[in-house]
């Protein structure tokens, strides 16, 4: 966990990269503009975004139910259903499923869970060739880095950069035009998708009633990598299922609309089992059901309700904290507001102290939210919850509040206020001494000065008289 | 392997003990619904939705219109390999014809030889009004590698075909016994991953015509 010096530096080093503000703001207010655009031709969108967290809330209040329905149904389909403890668990499971049949070449298709439990460093260590399909997850792919933004995991990169790595990569003649460069990667992964042995994907959504994975996408390479390999395998937290086609209906289109502002995506992949017809479509088809943390969270009343979080990224692109120092700033693979929240839910309020620290509270995330989760809020829970810890501690804090339940302590406090204000401030308000900290927060603001003698004093004395 | 599956689901029954999330919260109007349209709305509508997000859109009254607008369409495949399903053969008996006499050279939409073409010709199952989006299906051979593989993809639209919501899309298929592959495709392939420049094309078709016939 970085200590709140490096925190700084991280962020610090954010603000100074000038290509980096540039690329937030282009990426982020692009996205802005075009949901704003599209939500605004909807007159019921407030009613749309109750009925999406209806619908997620429904499967959350009876997750039990659905998670087996949506076994079953896989079952029933011919598919295979493997519960994940954790991201060790799918590793194992899915280095064992290839070792079984000697496969070794693996295409993948974006995928925040597997992000989120290494899933790639796994298998590659366990001897398999591992190529991440998405545009902006391969060229993160061969730098080695983690995904900047839930939609656009690339954003971060210049187009220089990403020339030099292709040209250095796939031996191309250096050019830093994206047409060119997106059709040599076309080239280079058109090969390694027909020779795929075995497709990897997340989950958008997984329907209980019918055992139906669905996963949106704008580029083909989810439909590349669901068609062409013999072996499908889909990652999916324990929270995506939705109870049916009718509920589908709803948060499938809340999704495209919050993360860019799309009807529809470029393919929306409705995958429903095995089954394989003159080479299209997977001979297996394994559904991964994985827990890590989120059990934890769902046993946290106050925090259970970041599992309806459908990955839209709207709160990203929302945030003036998140546009500003970028997704690498962030302790997590998720970043933004409901990176802070899962943070903070899945690893405790210390692991999200110093970004939760740095909200705005400007709440701008929690009115975007397709599923109305709460993110101010439950961002504002989290500072409490770690104060509360600290204070716990805190001789310092057990002294004054100690003091403070005392009559003759708060009296004492309060005059102690007064009399320090008049060194510390000049007679505008202004801090002019004390210590660093102290006037760091008071710089640019005109600080009230407390009476001489506390208020309820004279009030007493004025009733005795 | 059983005994992950009993741990997380008891870790989610005592969890849920208790309270839930829709507790107290005042539940959402239901979705209103949208007056019924006719065929020339929806059409109207499919055709403003697809030309915005970079479709080609062709309009053929007539059989005769149809078979010209795939005249023109297919004259650039002269001497190129084009794939072409069973089922927009079938829809479409012209078409081998207009093939053959344009010199196009037809091949199997097999991912082995759709992975050469230079073009995927196929009807589909449906087509959505809402978005502007062809529904293929794994239920006609060949329509998920024919209209994936090839850089173009031509799609051939029964007006009949044109439903408005995603919510009766969704439902249609599933009246049919839920295919085992459907895709929503919605304009060409398309990514924005370096430095937001919008390229089409990238692992999926990057033009994509839908012609809607009309008759």
């Amino acid at each position: 966990m970085a200590t709140r010096s490096e925190f700084d530096k991280i962020v610090r080093g954010a603000l100074n990269n000038t290509f980096l503000q540039t690329a937030l703001n282009r990426a982020t207010g692009s996205f802005k503009g075009m949901r704003t655009q599209a939500v605004a031709q909807f007159e019921d969108f407030e009613d749309m975004r109750r009925r999406a967290r209806d619908a997620k809330n429904k499967v959350l209040d009876n997750l039990e139910y659905y998670l087996t329905r949506l076994e079953e149904s896989v079952t029933n389909l011919g598919g295979k259903v493997h519960w994940a403890e954790d991201g060790r668990s799918v590793i194992d499971y899915v280095t064992n499923l290839a070792g079984e049949k000697g496969l070794k070449r693996v295409v993948k298709g974006k995928s925040m869970t597997s992000e989120e439990i290494d899933l790639n460093p796994g298998l590659e260590d366990a001897g398999l060739d591992v190529l991440e399909t998405d545009l902006g997850e391969y060229i993160i792919q061969l730098v080695g880095e983690r995904p900047s933004h839930i939609v656009g995991p690339a954003i971060h990169k210049t187009k220089e950069e990403i020339a030099c790595l292709l040209e250095e990569r796939l031996g191309m003649p250096y050019t830093d035009e994206p047409r060119v460069m997106t059709q040599a990667v076309r080239e280079e992964l058109r090969t390694r998708f027909l020779q795929a042995d075995m497709g990897i994907t997340g989950a958008n959504f997984a329907v209980a009633e019918t055992g139906t994975i669905v996963l949106l996408e704008n580029e083909g390479n989810i439909r590349m990598s669901t068609t062409l390999p013999k072996i499908h395998v889909a990652v999916m937290g324990i929270e995506k299922v939705v109870a049916d086609l009718n509920d589908l209906s709803i948060l499938l289109r809340m999704l495209p609309l919050s993360a860019v502002g799309q009807r529809l995506p470029s393919y929306v992949n409705i995958l429903t089992g095995p089954g394989r017809v003159q080479g299209e479509g997977p001979e297996e088809f394994h559904l991964v059901i994985l827990d890590n943390f989120r059990t934890k969270v769902l046993n946290d009343p106050v925090m259970r309700q970041v599992l309806r979080c459908l990955r839209c990224g709207a709160c990203l692109n929302f945030c003036p904290v998140y546009r500003r120092i970028g997704g690498h700033s962030y302790p997590w693979v998720y970043s933004g507001p409901i990176g802070v929240v899962l943070t903070g839910a899945a690893q405790g309020p210390e692991a999200a102290e110093n970004i939760a620290g740095a909200s705005t509270l400007c709440k701008a995330c929690g009115s975007v939210c397709p599923v109305m989760i709460d993110l101010p809020g439950l961002i504002m829970e989290l500072r409490e919850r770690r104060a509360r810890e600290k204070t716990a501690f805190s001789l310092t804090a057990k002294t004054i509040g100690r003091l403070m339940a005392a009559p003759f302590g708060f009296d004492m406090i309060q005059s102690c206020m007064g009399a320090g204000s008049r060194i510390v401030l000049d007679s505008h308000g202004k801090m002019k001494h004390g210590p660093d900290t102290l006037r760091a927060l008071g710089e640019g603001r005109v600080l009230p000065r407390p009476a001489l003698e506390p208020f309820h004093r004279s009030m007493f004395r004025g009733d005795e008289e | 392997m059983s005994s992950a599956r009993e741990k997380i689901l008891g870790r989610i029954r005592d969890a849920l003990t208790g309270t839930g999330l829709a507790e107290g919260t005042e539940p959402a109007p239901p979705e209103r619904k949208t007056a019924e349209k006719d065929r020339a709305e929806l059409l109207n509508e499919f055709e403003t939705r697809w030309t915005a997000i970079g479709g080609q859109y062709h309009y053929a009254g007539s059989n005769e219109a149809l078979s010209g607008i795939l005249r023109i369409l297919l004259s650039p495949f002269s001497g190129k390999k084009v794939c072409l399903t069973d089922d927009v053969r079938r829809i479409v008996p012209e078409l081998p014809g207009i093939v053959s006499e344009l010199n196009v050279i037809e091949c199997s939409t097999h991912p082995d030889s759709a992975e050469s073409a230079a073009a995927g010709i196929t009807s589909v199952r449906m087509a959505l009004a809402y978005s502007g989006t062809l529904v293929v299906t794994s239920r006609n051979q060949g329509e998920l590698s024919g209209s994936l593989l090839p850089p173009v993809h031509i799609a051939i639209i029964p007006s009949d075909r044109i439903v408005d919501t995603v919510g009766e899309a969704l439902n249609n298929l599933h009246a049919e016994g839920q295919p085992r592959g459907a895709v929503f495709i919605t304009g060409p392939s398309r990514t924005a991953d370096i430095e937001l420049n919008l390229v089409m094309g990238v692992h999926g078709p990057g033009t994509v015509h839908a012609v809607v016939a009309d008759f």
